[in-house]
């Protein structure tokens, strides 16, 4: 058997620091490093989801396939049409495990996970904070419940959503087994999806307003400090 | 005539505050549109000890119940249980809107079921009854926010709301209920709680960050004689493990099932990465008092202040006085 990893990221926007960008993805890539005692050859392939910049130290990493919409389609698509577009990549790519974030600098990129996994008709957990192999082909997740931290038990196919994993990242590495490719741009046609389709939606996507800002008070003595606390 | 379906659950054999805060915004909706509002309930089977929820449903004036039965809806909600049945109900009675509570389980079922439902997904929404029924999603991710009117939804919204209900039930509707029944499939049923490890407070919350160092001790009194919560972040416990510190043994904020309308923060020490890393937990009706952070204000969707004086000395005067 090949464990055929999919992690879906955000481009790193030009005006970003790397650093920042690293915050909202790392989560992602040190997952990957955590899938210890996996005994099955590995293939990882990156899919970016937004406009910008692919960080150089994942180009440098010889080891993933790295994918992207091509360029006339960033611009246009909507939630859904990604959605789509991800689905067939999915389908025809034939991916056992999906990863992706929980949080993220675009509306709709923390709840990708769980409507691609609706789409593919898998099982989806959110908020996971660990992922370990356990036997034949299924894993042990750990995540938040109302209840506490909850471990379970999960079978491939699956499409999990990171949120912060454990402070100390396990060093052991995967065993890959496909050299990686250079940023491979995708089309719909190469999906054989209809373009009309993503231009006709994009004409009608919801609009979007900026959250309002509230007034940001500058505290320099403590009792201003206690008013603001008592106001509050 | 338009369907709200609301997401009932339930934990330790009570309903989830945050489900009844769903459930109440839900009537009103119902009430403004003219739709029908179906409380959808997973149990594993309508017994003696849990007909006291459909009576609570009652109370909170839901016109109809699903109870979604299943020998398989043993332990904490899951897609593979839960998500399944709930999907089963939404197809039989196509929702207009789907609300959720604010509990972590609602982040997992919503952008499933919104996948499933072709519907638009949201966290944080607010239900603003005094602005001519709006329904407002905020995105703190990235800081924007979309409106809808509910009387002009053509997609299914699938939607978390934020905070708790206060409204006291004072008679009981006469409720049809609706049986669906699972069918039988194989589910995992491999799970097990570790620990309980969620954040309350009643007033406020700290968060250590990474710049926090020798005040660590400080805090840990303040919060003690203020019987407040103290936590810190992933990053402040790198930067004790980077530098062979010792380091008390603090919880890390990761709290996402917190059912308050609005929070109170005290952030010490922050960076603006690790608050990146952090803020979509907050709610935009969250309170922050920063101290000795650098964050940029862009991204304060919050009612915030940044103390610029001398940090021992606010936080000797707050462990002292009597808030």
């Amino acid at each position: 058997m090949k464990l055929k990893l999919l992690l879906i990221l955000e481009k790193k926007p030009a005006t970003l620091i790397e650093e920042k960008w690293m915050s909202a993805n790392l989560q992602v890539l040190q997952t990957v490093d955590n899938l210890k005692n996996n005994p099955f050859p590995c293939s990882i392939s990156i899919f970016f989801t937004r406009k910008g910049l692919v960080p150089e130290s994942l180009i440098s990493e010889k080891n993933y396939n790295l994918y992207s919409p091509s360029k006339n389609m960033e611009d246009k698509m909507t939630s859904f049409d990604l959605l789509l577009f991800l689905t067939e990549f999915c389908t025809q790519n034939k991916y056992d495990l999906v990863l992706s974030s929980a949080s993220g600098s675009s509306q709709f990129f923390p709840y990708l996970g769980g409507a691609l996994a609706a789409k593919l008709d898998w099982n989806h957990v959110s908020c996971v904070n660990n992922i370990e192999y356990s036997e034949k082909n299924s894993y042990l997740i750990t995540r938040n419940s109302s209840s506490g931290t909850l471990t379970q038990s999960i079978e491939l196919p699956f499409s999990i959503s990171i949120s912060d994993p454990p402070p100390i990242p396990n060093n052991s590495k995967l065993d890959f087994v496909d050299p990686g490719n250079k940023l491979k741009r995708i089309s719909p046609k190469d999906l054989g999806i209809d373009e009309d389709i993503i231009k006709f939606r994009y004409k009608f996507a919801p609009p979007v307003e900026p959250l309002p800002k509230y007034s940001v008070a500058k505290l320099n003595s403590v009792s201003k400090v206690f008013k603001w606390l008592q106001e509050n | 005539m338009a369907n709200i379906l609301v997401y009932i659950e339930t934990e330790n054999n009570t309903i989830s505050p945050s489900s009844l805060k769903a459930l109440t915004i839900g009537r009103s909706i119902s009430s403004k549109i003219g739709a029908t509002l179906y409380a959808v309930i997973p149990l594993q089977q309508i017994s003696d000890s849990n007909r006291n929820f459909l009576q609570q449903i009652a109370a909170y004036k839901a016109d109809k119940t699903i109870t979604l039965t299943s020998p398989f809806l043993n332990g904490p909600p899951r897609i593979s249980t839960v998500g399944k049945m709930v999907h089963e109900a939404a197809t039989r009675f196509p929702p207009a809107i789907f609300l959720m509570g604010n509990t972590p389980f609602s982040y997992e079922l919503g952008p499933w079921l919104s996948g499933k439902i072709n519907g638009i997904y949201s966290k944080s929404t607010i239900f603003d009854e005094k602005q001519a029924g709006k329904l407002s999603c905020a995105y703190i991710d990235s800081g924007t926010k979309t409106t809808y009117n509910i009387k002009d939804i053509e997609q299914p919204l699938v939607l978390t709301i934020e905070g708790f209900t206060t409204f006291v039930p004072e008679s009981i509707n006469n409720i049809e209920n609706i049986s669906v029944e699972a069918k039988n499939e194989n589910h995992s049923t491999n799970f097990f709680i570790n620990k309980l490890d969620f954040i309350y407070s009643e007033n406020y919350i700290i968060i250590a960050g990474s710049n926090t160092r020798d005040k660590i001790e400080q805090l840990q009194k303040l919060a003690k004689a203020q019987e407040w919560s103290l936590c810190c972040t992933k990053q402040y416990i790198l930067h004790q493990i980077e530098n062979k510190n010792k380091h008390p043994a603090l919880p890390k904020f990761s709290s996402i099932d917190d059912s308050r309308e609005k929070t109170n923060y005290i952030l010490y020490g922050f960076t603006a990465t690790e608050f990146s890393s952090i803020k979509n937990f907050f709610s935009p009706g969250s309170n922050c008092l920063l101290i000795d952070s650098e964050i940029p204000k862009q991204d304060l969707f919050f009612n915030s202040a940044f103390f610029s004086g001398d940090s021992a000395k606010l936080l000797q005067s707050l462990t002292q006085r009597v808030l």
